[in-house]
Parts: C-alpha cells; structure tokens; sequence
C-alpha cells in the first residue's frame, strides 16, 4: 500500500519526551520511508511553538529538495497583519498542492467569522484544505466554519475516539469535513464510518513524530475494506484534496 | 520502523499472525455510556477481529462489571468464555464497595472450573484506591491461590513518589500485579517522563509486576524505552477492545524497533507464562 501523511512536524519543540523523537526533516524523511509512507504534509514547529510567519518560510526552506513532502502553513486572523494576506497565502498554498493549519486556542483567536473571516473565505475560494486539531477549538465552531464556508475542506486532526455523537451528525449535514484517521479508534470505527457515510471522509495522518507510524498503518492492512477503500484513505482522498489527481 | 523484521512485514501487508502467540489480556465486552460501540460490543464481533489480526485469546471484563454491576458483568463474562471457551477467558471483576463474601463464593467456583483468569480491579471507575483496606481480601485470596491482578489504578499511581503496585507486590509476592494503561500520559501533552519513571521504577526488578501498554495513544519511542528500562519480559499487550479498536496497537508493536523475539514475548508469550494459558 501506498500512504500520504497529512500530519507531520518537522523541527524541535520546547519539551521533548525522554526520548527525542527526530526532527531533522532528513531523519524524518526516512522514518516515514522506512514505514512505507511516500508523501506528507509537513509543518514546522517554529510556526507552531514560536512564530508563525518564521515557521512558515522555515518550513519551505527545510522542505526544498524533498518533492515527497509538501507544506502546510500555519495561519493567523488577518487582521494583526502578523503574515502575508489571506489571498496570498491561500494562492501559495494552491500552487505547492499545499494546506493550511490553525491554532486557535494556543495562539489565542476565535476560528469564527468575525475572527478569521477574511481568512477562511480565501481558502474557500482557493479550494486549500483547513487542517485543525479538535483540542484548538470546538465542535460549535466546527460547524460553523462548515456551513459558512461549505466549499473550504476542513480536516479534523487528532480528535480521538469517543467522538461520533458530534462528527455523525455533523457528517449528515457536511459534505466538506474529512477526519484524520490516527486517533479514530472505535471497536471497528473505520468500517463503520465507511458503511455511513463513504471512505472519502477518513485521511490518511499519523502525527509523527509524536506518535508511532505503525499505530496508524495497522488499521487499515488489517481493516475489512476493500483494497480501493483503503487505497482512497491512505492517499486517494488526500491528493484529491490538495489537487495533486493525476500527477 | 525495524526493516529486518518478518512481524513487521506482516503488519504492512495485514497478514493474520496465525503462526504466533498472541493474547490480547486487556478486553471488555458491551456497550458503554460514553459513546456508541459497534455490535453493542459483542463477543462474536470481538471474536471476528482476533481472527482477522491472528489474536489466539482474549481476557475480558466486562464493561458493565467495571461500571455499575459487578454480578451482571461477571454473569457476561462466563457466558462468553462458554460461548468461545478456547478464545475468550474471563477476568473476574470485583467491586470491593460491595461485601467480598459474595463475590468470593463466585471466584471460588470459577477457580475450580479453571477458568478463571485472574482479577481486573478498576479503582478508577469504582472509586477507590489500591491501597484500601477494602481490597485485603482480594489481595489475600490472590496471594493464596497466585492469581494475576490487572489493576486500572490511573489517578492512584502516585503514593508519596511511588507506584503502590510494588508495595503490593511485595507484601502479597505469590499474586502478580500488573498495572493497566502503561504506556499513556497523564497530563503532560508532550512529555511522558514522570510517569514512565514512576511505573518503570515499580517493575524494575520486582519479578511479580508488569506493566501492560493498552492505550488510545501510541508515543514515539516510548515502548522501546520501557523494554529498555525493564525488559521485554515484564511488558503485556492489550487492546482495550470493544472501548477501542485493537488494530492501531498490534501495529504499535509489530513496527517498533524491539527485535521479533521481544515482540513475541509482548504480544503473547509473557501473558501466557503469567496467566498459565497454553501450557507456559
């Protein structure tokens, strides 16, 4: 099988467990190589822990070189004028086949429409997926952003298992919200989700290196799926999004 | 990712590990309040996804036993090892909060069955500590008859610096403790030093202590550093299942970098030795 990571760090964070995982983009790079895992969506720490603006132009310098990976920035609201405008932003990351992430409870804003209107409506116009892990936010502004902006692709990352009481119903009224796999672990969930709503609402992400690469593979080699079900999970439906079909 | 590992390989194609011994001795069975369980959690569906990843036996407590009724759950529990004796053995799970005289009337004819796995103890639900006085009979009657303890302590790991697991396990050393959830955080959303150093300090060289790694979340590295600090022997698998789904964890292990002989040892032939199953 092939795979597409949508969520990868590269870089050094503040506090490393015992055990420092890499984070030399090389290092990484092989770890995923090793485990099968071709292509990624990387992100680099400094835009995470530090500044966004830095981190973002950390991270296309680190990845120059590496036609596997490709970038997702992080974003701010516009209006502290702290990057590039929302326009810019959502075109750089169009052409790179690229992606955008948010932090809004760690760097502090409100992923609404007053707050990161300008922001989302450029994304959407783009057709760049929204990445956005469900400790950052709630699932009332989940909803929000998908109603408001029904043709920006919104993927919820690390949003762990006990979840399908609010992405369910969600699911019946979105056809724009995708969901990274890696903590989705229901008693046979990614069947389920599958048998409901279709395989092209779960992605393919590990979130390495902070969690093990084979955690997030072994669900789908030994799944119930068919072989195209587990194909679209594990790239398909990444590179649909990120406009890379065909290439 | 160990490149020269045949379980490894055996992960990325999802080749059943029928040629292995693998028991899965941390399971449940039903539904539970806090989300919805496919099957409702049933033991034919459990039983369906040990075949399709190649698990020899599950050890299950049920969730309503480790929830609100001890008797309702243990009923479940034996009914679904006589519905797969060779699959699924049963934890008897009791609820210190309610008289022991009871249960042990139970445990005693599950003993002479012979089909009793040992004790799953959840001071975290039940809302006590290990180190109450209302677990001495348990521990007693462990210690009488070297019966295996899982313990889902969580929130009590920390006595005055220590994990209470090694004060037990020293004081009833003919019973073997072995403390649920090892390889999880506790607070610390990057780190995971503290609790490794308190939960690798109670196994390191207490012969009746192991620490099993069932969890939601799959940190890098962590598992080699607990083998590393503790050794293989003292490491057991469990899935969690039907609270979690037990593939992410099989992946967890086959790809680590322990070589096969310390993934043999964790996924089935330390429980073996520790619960008695398949003549080890």
């Amino acid at each position: 099988m092939e795979f597409f990571d949508c969520n990868v760090r590269i870089g050094p964070i503040s506090s490393p467990p015992p055990v420092v995982p890499p984070y030399e983009c090389g290092d990484i790079v092989q770890e995923l190589s090793e485990a099968g895992i071709n292509t990624a969506l990387v992100y680099h720490s400094w835009a995470e822990e530090w500044s966004v603006a830095r981190g973002n132009e950390k991270l296309l310098e680190e990845i120059a070189g590496y036609e596997q990976l490709y970038p997702c920035f992080v974003a701010l609201p516009a209006a502290t004028g702290e990057m590039q405008p929302p326009g810019e932003l959502a075109a750089m990351a169009r052409e790179l086949h690229g992606a955008v992430r948010v932090y809004p409870q760690l760097h502090n804003f409100e992923l609404v429409d007053w707050c990161c209107g300008s922001l989302l409506g450029a994304l959407a116009e783009a057709g760049v997926p929204l990445l956005v892990e469900m400790q950052q936010t709630t699932w009332l502004q989940v909803e929000q952003v998908l109603a408001e902006y029904c043709s920006l692709p919104v993927i919820i990352l690390d949003a762990g298992y006990r979840i399908n009481r609010r992405i369910f119903p969600l699911w019946e009224r979105h056809d724009n919200l995708y969901l990274e796999h890696n903590t989705y672990k229901p008693f046979w969930g990614i069947e389920d989700v599958c048998a409901r709503f279709g395989p092209q609402r779960l992605i393919f992400g590990t979130n390495f290196p902070v969690h093990t690469l084979g955690s997030a593979i072994s669900p789908l080699t030994y799944s119930e799926l068919s072989d195209g079900d587990k194909q679209l999970i594990a790239t398909g439906n990444l590179r649909q999004l990120l406009g890379l079909e065909g290439r | 990712m160990n490149q020269d590992s045949v379980l490894a390989e055996k992960c990325w194609w999802g080749e059943a590990l029928t040629d292995e011994l693998v028991i899965d001795m941390h399971a449940h069975l039903g539904p539970w309040l806090a989300f919805p369980v496919v099957d409702d959690g049933s033991v034919e569906s459990l039983v369906r996804q040990m075949d399709l990843v190649g698990i020899d036996c599950t050890l299950v407590s049920p969730h309503v036993a480790i929830g609100p009724d001890w008797q309702e759950g243990n009923r479940q529990a034996y009914q679904a090892h006589k519905q797969f004796p060779d699959r699924v053995r049963p934890y008897f799970t009791p609820n210190p909060k309610y008289p022991w005289a009871q249960m042990e009337v139970e445990t005693d004819r599950w003993r002479e069955e012979g089909i009793l796995a040992g004790f799953k103890l959840h001071p975290a639900v039940h809302g006590y500590a290990s180190t109450d006085d209302l677990c001495v009979p348990i521990y007693e009657y462990a210690n009488e008859h070297s019966i295996p303890i899982l313990s889902h302590e969580w929130k009590g790991e920390k006595v005055e610096g220590q994990h209470p697991l090694r004060g037990l396990a020293q004081r009833y050393p003919n019973a073997t403790f072995i403390n649920a959830h090892s390889a999880m955080n506790w607070e610390d959303p990057q780190g995971w030093a503290q609790r490794q150093s308190i939960l690798t300090a109670a196994a390191a060289g207490q012969d009746n202590v192991y620490l099993d790694i069932t969890g939601s979340v799959m940190y890098y590295g962590l598992l080699e550093e607990m083998v590393n600090r503790i050794g293989a022997e003292h490491v057991l698998f469990g899935t969690d299942v039907p609270f979690l789904d037990g593939r992410a964890q099989v992946g967890r292990i086959l790809t680590s970098r322990l070589t096969d002989d310390q993934k043999r040892l964790v996924l089935g032939r330390n429980a073996a030795r520790v619960f008695g199953l398949f003549g080890l």
